[in-house]
């Protein structure tokens, strides 16, 4: 399968082993966390907040650029790209 | 102005306070800052500079105490300090201002102790209670910067709004497990709070780091990271972390830079919405919630307590945090454990969870609904929310041990 890698933060996974990358042959960054929401629902209640819609409490980056500085949830993947959630810390 | 030094990228820079009318050094305080004035970026007129500034932590924790131990010792003339807490023994592994005999003191009274000992060249603020909608104008208007030690997301919201309001820099710092967080928000030279994360995640999805964990140190490294921000920003040198979301990983040991910008949409610091009144922030329940009042505020459970059918008072967090100090008749449960418990709570009154923060018993009281205790709620806000609104709530000794800390603080 071709792909790119999602990494996930442990404040969104939840658990050590839930932040294993993920390999995914989505074309977006969008059908991408789709795709992902479905086969871990779990993870889809973290990530959007309605069917279709994202919650804007984390940074998606494809290879360490902020999506908004790209096209979004359009943004392409390619194999070898790494899409990576920075969620949102609130512990002092 | 001192001189500045701009790097080549052309960083964004904030304006330093004007060098006319600093104070003067005394011998003393020549002798102790003999370091920063040997500086070239600091020396005398930098030091002046520091003594004449003003700046606010909010939070005297884990991010609050390095940061507030650093800014005092290196000679900012005024430091303010806002909290409501007690000293708890599970803070001690990560508070560096506290001593063990501070267990069961206000922590203002144990940190401006401590900070006077160390430098009492500084004069320090104390800002005892929460900040709120109504307050934090008025608390940040006499001061130049704040550094934001909190542990909450609406306490975030509430003090960027606040920041970007009256054109303070907030240096942000923030911590969970291994990770953390430091920026330094300053529109319009940079992005706010709200640029980077718009909303807040959904309360169910915010783990605490009583819940979580949380290295002792890696408070320490943020903390320090944000006080070393402040003073340059106060200093007006270098190049502060204005547009970059500094991300560190002590597990890998890794620091990350990540570029932030603008948004020119923001809905707090675009110019449409800069002059918003401040509202708090609340954490929306989870997608689709059916579950109407949920959540039973600190003032009507203190009415229902005193009522006549009280409700049954249950405290879903470990063991460890419920014996530092719960609530009067509370019983144990922690969430791991609930849903086993669910049975026997069904045929009594009224069941109110609550924990530290109100995420945990969120999901706890979500979870009784669905095992059927329809009537099944959540502490709003937690027992942190309690303390807060009611330090002196009849009946009910949040402290261990048990009253020992009576009449020691000024509260
Ligand atoms: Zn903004």
């Amino acid at each position: 399968m071709a792909g790119a890698v999602i990494e996930l933060p442990v404040a969104i996974a939840r658990s050590g082993s839930g932040v294993r990358p993920r390999r995914t042959g989505a074309s977006t960054v969008g059908e991408a966390l789709r795709e992902l929401a479905e086969t871990e629902p779990a993870l889809g209640a973290q990530l959007f907040a309605a069917p279709g819609r994202l919650r804007r409490s984390f940074v998606l980056l494809v290879n360490g650029v902020d999506v908004r500085n790209l096209e979004g949830e359009r943004t392409e993947l390619h194999e070898g790209d790494r899409l990576a959630v920075v969620a949102a810390l609130s512990g002092g | 102005m001192t001189p500045t030094r701009r790097r080549p990228g052309g960083a964004p820079r904030l304006t330093a306070r004007p060098s006319t009318g600093l104070p003067e050094l005394t011998d003393e305080e020549r002798i102790r800052y003999g370091r920063h004035l040997a500086l070239p970026d600091v020396g005398l007129e930098g030091q002046r500079r520091l003594k004449a500034a003003r700046a606010l932590i909010v939070g005297t924790g884990g991010l609050g105490a390095p940061a507030a131990l650093y800014l005092a010792a290196a000679g900012v003339g005024t430091i303010g300090l806002v909290d409501f807490d007690r000293v708890e023994a599970s803070n001690l592994q990560r508070q560096v201002l506290f001593a063990t005999a501070d267990i069961g003191r206000s922590k203002l009274d144990a940190s401006t102790e401590r900070l006077r000992a160390l430098n009492p060249n500084v004069t320090l603020v104390r800002h005892e209670g929460e900040l709120d909608a109504g307050n934090i104008l008025d608390v940040l208007a006499s001061y130049d910067i704040l550094l934001d030690g909190t542990d909450n997301f609406p306490s975030r919201y509430l003090i960027n709004d606040a920041c970007v309001r009256l054109g303070r820099p907030d240096v942000f710092g923030s911590v969970y497990r291994f990770e953390g967080q430091v920026s330094v928000f300053a529109p319009p030279a940079g992005p706010c709070y709200r640029c980077l994360f718009p909303e807040p995640p959904p309360a169910e999805a915010v783990p605490s780091c009583a819940e979580g964990g949380v290295l002792g140190l890696l408070p320490g490294v943020v903390g320090t990271i944000q006080a070393t921000e402040a003073l340059k920003v106060l200093l007006g040198i270098g190049s502060p972390l204005v547009g970059r979301l500094l991300l560190y990983d002590a597990l890998e040991m890794r620091f990350r830079e990540l570029e932030i910008r603008r948004d020119p949409d923001c809905s707090r610091c675009s110019p449409r919405h800069r002059s918003d009144p401040l509202t708090e922030v609340v954490l929306a329940p989870a997608v689709g919630d059916p579950a109407q009042d949920l959540e039973i505020g600190a003032e009507e459970l203190d009415r229902a307590l005193r009522g006549p059918a009280p409700p049954l008072l249950v405290d879903v967090r470990e063991p460890g945090e419920f014996a530092e100090g719960h609530l009067d008749g509370a019983r144990l449960i922690p969430l791991g454990e609930l849903a086993g418990h669910a049975d026997e709570l069904r045929g009594a009154v009224p069941v109110v969870l609550y924990c530290q923060m109100g995420g945990r018993s969120g999901r706890g009281a979500r979870l009784l609904r669905d095992a059927g205790l329809t009537t099944a709620r959540s502490l709003k806000g937690g027992l942190r929310a309690y303390r807060a609104r009611l330090p002196r709530a009849g009946g009910n000794d949040v402290r261990t041990p048990r009253g020992a800390a009576r009449g020691r603080s000024s509260r």
